[in-house]
């Protein structure tokens, strides 16, 4: 069937995991290829912020792995301080912030799919930075986080071979700010 | 903020270093159609450079005669500007495209799949003609109080036709039936626009019929050229969207234009190509002398052009309080927001049915 070569090559990433958390019908419409960040100025403002912090640090770094059912999961981390072993995730604001926060968790789990730690055997820490807050948030992964991570790829995975977008939020209280509005609501 | 830019300059525009800039000329433009012509620019350029900043730029309507080279087409696409060409007449002649950014292979096929299942293509056909033929009872009732006597009779029975027609829209069962009765409605429509137009105007600019290529009067050539810009417009928006342009469904698609920007025009025509000629005209802003007579057509003069230019990119960026956003949006935007109506439909045809622009104010 159609719907499950999809989902069998769908990779998700901790975008889209952000996404879900928000709002699973940017999620949908995100993995239709339907984007609208390209002309939204906060999302434009947030990667020039991203670009232009933290200067001295490792930035950008892929890694893939596989979740335990098989799907490809691939990451791209911001920045990291490998020698501490902290992943840093930039962020202009707190305003969605438990999106932001799982998508930290989504990257430290990647790591530990992929047997990484630190020099002493420890996890990897994760860290959410708000330059402009001049604030730091600490991020761990515990195992009740894992066990809701995998719960999530298999969500994000139905719902990629759904046919039709999930309902618009009810509650719009994110939704005037986010860069899908006018395609929801106009 | 990024605005379409009118250049009525010829010249040479060209990249320079990270933006553009245009080098003006002096001289004629020769017309387009001159056999003996040999392709090389009519006008000398005067050797100064006037820079313009591309972030600034949404996309370029170019009615001088200007050199390009590879060099710009290449700058203008990678910063995803389209540009319209107009002829010596004031035809637009064609678009540079640039490569698109905004693809989503789903929704193409979507798109596609609407096209082919003549159930579904109607169902979107029906939605355009149906918003065109209320947007043109809206102009029509905004006129119609301020006539009298047998005008006010005649207005007031084209309506009862008009609103005959739309009530049995939904029982039309083909492409070419939904065609002929807006066909049928504009006719009859542009019958009225003496009346709206008042005696002064109609002893200036006599009007009884459309006639197109090349248009044969003063009226017709500003509906070709107004319907020009409101296609050019309506194509700019769907560029910036991940629709396909040449799929449409109203429209045969794909033959000669972009077709999808001739379904979504429609719905858009009366509020901005319409009412615009109603102002240029009873305001007298447009006068006989700004149109030209030439090989036994009539075609705006380029200060006629730069007119209606003016006035249109103006009440392009008129705003009116959206009804459940929330916020003012523009007309041009209203376009924009028609393709989003349109991507909902495509991705989900039951719950959120495309319901065409009805203008409520």
């Amino acid at each position: 069937m159609m719907t499950t070569t999809n989902s069998s090559k769908l990779r998700i990433g901790g975008m889209l995991v952000g996404y879900y958390r928000l709002c699973p019908r940017k999620a949908w419409l995100s993995m239709r290829g339907i984007w609208m960040e390209q002309e939204s100025d906060t999302v434009a403002l947030g990667r020039l912020l991203d670009e232009h912090s933290y200067d001295r640090s490792d930035k950008h770094i892929e890694i893939n792995a596989e979740a335990p059912d098989g799907t490809p999961l691939v990451g791209k981390i911001d920045r990291a301080n490998l020698k501490n072993g902290v992943l840093h995730e930039t962020k202009k604001s707190r305003s969605c912030e438990d999106a932001h926060v799982w998508q930290v968790r989504f990257y430290l789990w990647l790591l530990t799919r992929n047997g990484v730690t630190r020099s002493d055997g420890s996890p990897f820490r994760g860290q959410l930075d708000y330059p402009l807050l001049r604030r730091t948030e600490c991020i761990t992964l515990e195992p009740e986080h894992t066990d809701e991570l995998v719960a999530t790829v298999s969500t994000i995975r139905a719902l990629a071979s759904q046919e039709t977008p999930p309902a618009r939020l009810l509650k719009r209280t994110f939704c005037t700010k986010c860069a899908f509005d006018e395609l929801c609501y106009g | 903020m990024k605005k379409p830019h009118y250049l009525f300059s010829s010249g040479r525009l060209r990249r320079q270093h990270n933006t553009l800039a245009l080098e003006r000329a002096t001289g004629e433009r020769s017309p387009d159609d001159d056999p003996t012509d040999e392709g090389l620019p009519s006008v000398t350029p005067d050797g100064k450079n006037h820079p313009f900043p591309v972030e600034t730029v949404d996309s370029l309507y170019i009615f001088g005669e200007v050199d390009i080279n590879t060099k710009l087409i290449t700058f203008l696409g990678q910063q995803g500007i389209p540009a319209f060409f107009y002829d010596y007449y004031g035809y637009y002649t064609a678009t540079l495209y640039p490569r698109e950014s905004q693809l989503s292979g789903r929704l193409r096929v979507d798109q596609a799949r609407h096209y082919l299942s003549p159930k579904r293509r109607l169902v979107l056909a029906r939605a355009f003609v149906e918003s065109a033929l209320f947007n043109i009872e809206r102009v029509i009732k905004y006129y119609q109080p301020r006539l009298s006597g047998d005008e006010q009779l005649t207005v007031q029975k084209a309506l009862l036709d008009l609103k005959r027609d739309r009530d049995a829209l939904p029982l039309t069962v083909d492409i070419p039936t939904l065609m002929a009765v807006e066909g049928r409605i504009r006719d009859r429509y542009y019958r009225l626009w003496p009346y709206f137009l008042g005696t002064d105007v109609v002893a200036r600019f006599p009007f009884n019929k459309r006639e197109r290529r090349p248009p044969s009067n003063e009226l017709n050539a500003l509906i070709s050229f107004g319907n020009s810009l409101c296609y050019t417009t309506v194509l700019r928006q769907i560029y910036r969207t991940a629709l396909d342009p040449t799929v449409a469904f109203l429209h045969e698609p794909g033959d000669r234009r972009f077709s999808l920007a001739l379904d979504l025009a429609e719905v858009f025509k009366p509020l901005l190509v319409d009412r615009m000629i109603f102002r240029l005209l009873k305001t007298a802003e447009l006068t006989p002398k700004h149109f030209e007579k030439h090989l036994g057509g009539c075609y705006l003069s380029e200060a006629g052009r730069k007119i209606v230019v003016g006035h249109w990119d103006e009440r392009l960026s008129q705003t009116v309080q959206h009804r459940t956003m929330n916020k003012r949006v523009s007309y041009e935007r209203l376009i924009r927001l028609e393709c989003y109506k349109l991507v909902r439909h495509l991705c989900d045809p039951v719950g959120e049915a495309y319901q065409g622009f009805h203008m409520w104010w």
